[in-house]
């Protein structure tokens, strides 16, 4: 198992092809994650248009676990492991709160024409977890969740 | 994160000076708009030309801070990276703001 040069933040170790980081469930810790994980993407060979986009699956599911499963509780930790081959895979692993009734969220874009003050400023992070992913395999066992996601 | 305003005739540029617009920072983004955007007299044009990164937080912010503005006001985006343009794309957030490719080209449209 060897550790890249630099991993400021998140705890970062590289086995094979899969990259390995926990993090406390802080939004200071989300934002650093994913950009020590879109810089290894990179370091690792990935593309920089689906390093991004990777980030950017990352920073829209992590912040739902803060929100959601680790909402109040004390305790909890996040673990993520991403696959650098194709097809990119990110497992997300959490202790916290499961997800309503084990069902994912939809998400729901905006309309054309639709008002401004009508315009929701939220809720859009599930459509774009789905829109960039073309599989998400979600379970709840032994008080963890794991949310397996690969890159469309 | 700096918010920085510029006025060209009768619009008002603001350039956003951060590489990322995430659920970190979104609060300030939106604290910080409503600073530079008042006084504006119509149209504001948002310099994301630097901005390398946006989630949907991020998105929320540009959306609240439009919601924010007064009824003369209008919101348009400048300079979207490849990422930030995905995002508005697939949340169809690109059918509720006028987008142009550089600052002259949305500043072209005020010469009539």
């Amino acid at each position: 198992m060897s550790r890249p040069p630099e991993s400021p933040g998140s705890d970062c170790t590289a086995s094979g092809r899969k990259l390995r980081y926990t993090l406390d469930p802080g939004m200071g810790d989300v934002s650093r994650t994913c950009v020590q994980i879109e810089s290894d993407l990179v370091a690792a060979g990935v593309p920089p248009e689906n390093a991004v986009r990777m980030a950017l699956i990352c920073a829209e599911a992590l912040n739902n676990i803060v929100e959601h499963a680790h909402a109040d509780r004390e305790g909890g930790w996040i673990r993520v492991a991403v696959r650098t081959d194709t097809p990119c895979q990110i497992t997300f692993r959490d202790n916290g709160a499961p997800i309503t009734d084990g069902i994912l969220p939809q998400g729901r874009p905006a309309m054309p024409g639709q008002s401004t003050q009508s315009l929701p400023e939220g809720g859009f992070g599930w459509l774009l977890i789905r829109s960039l992913s073309s599989d998400l395999d979600y379970s709840h066992e032994d008080g963890e969740n794991t949310l397996r996601v690969t890159l469309r | 994160m700096k918010l920085t305003a510029s006025d060209s005739g009768q619009a008002r540029i603001i350039h956003v000076d951060a590489e990322r617009i995430d659920a970190a920072v979104a609060l300030q983004f939106k604290d910080m708009m409503r600073d530079r955007s008042a006084g504006a007299p119509g149209r504001i044009l948002l310099d994301l030309g630097s901005v390398r990164f946006i989630d949907s937080s991020g998105l929320g912010a540009i959306v609240a801070s439009m919601k924010q503005l007064d009824g003369g006001q209008k919101l348009e985006l400048v300079a979207l990276s490849p990422i930030v343009e995905t995002v508005f794309r697939l949340t169809r957030m690109d059918t509720i703001f006028p987008i142009h490719q550089s600052v002259d080209d949305g500043l072209s449209q005020d010469a009539a």
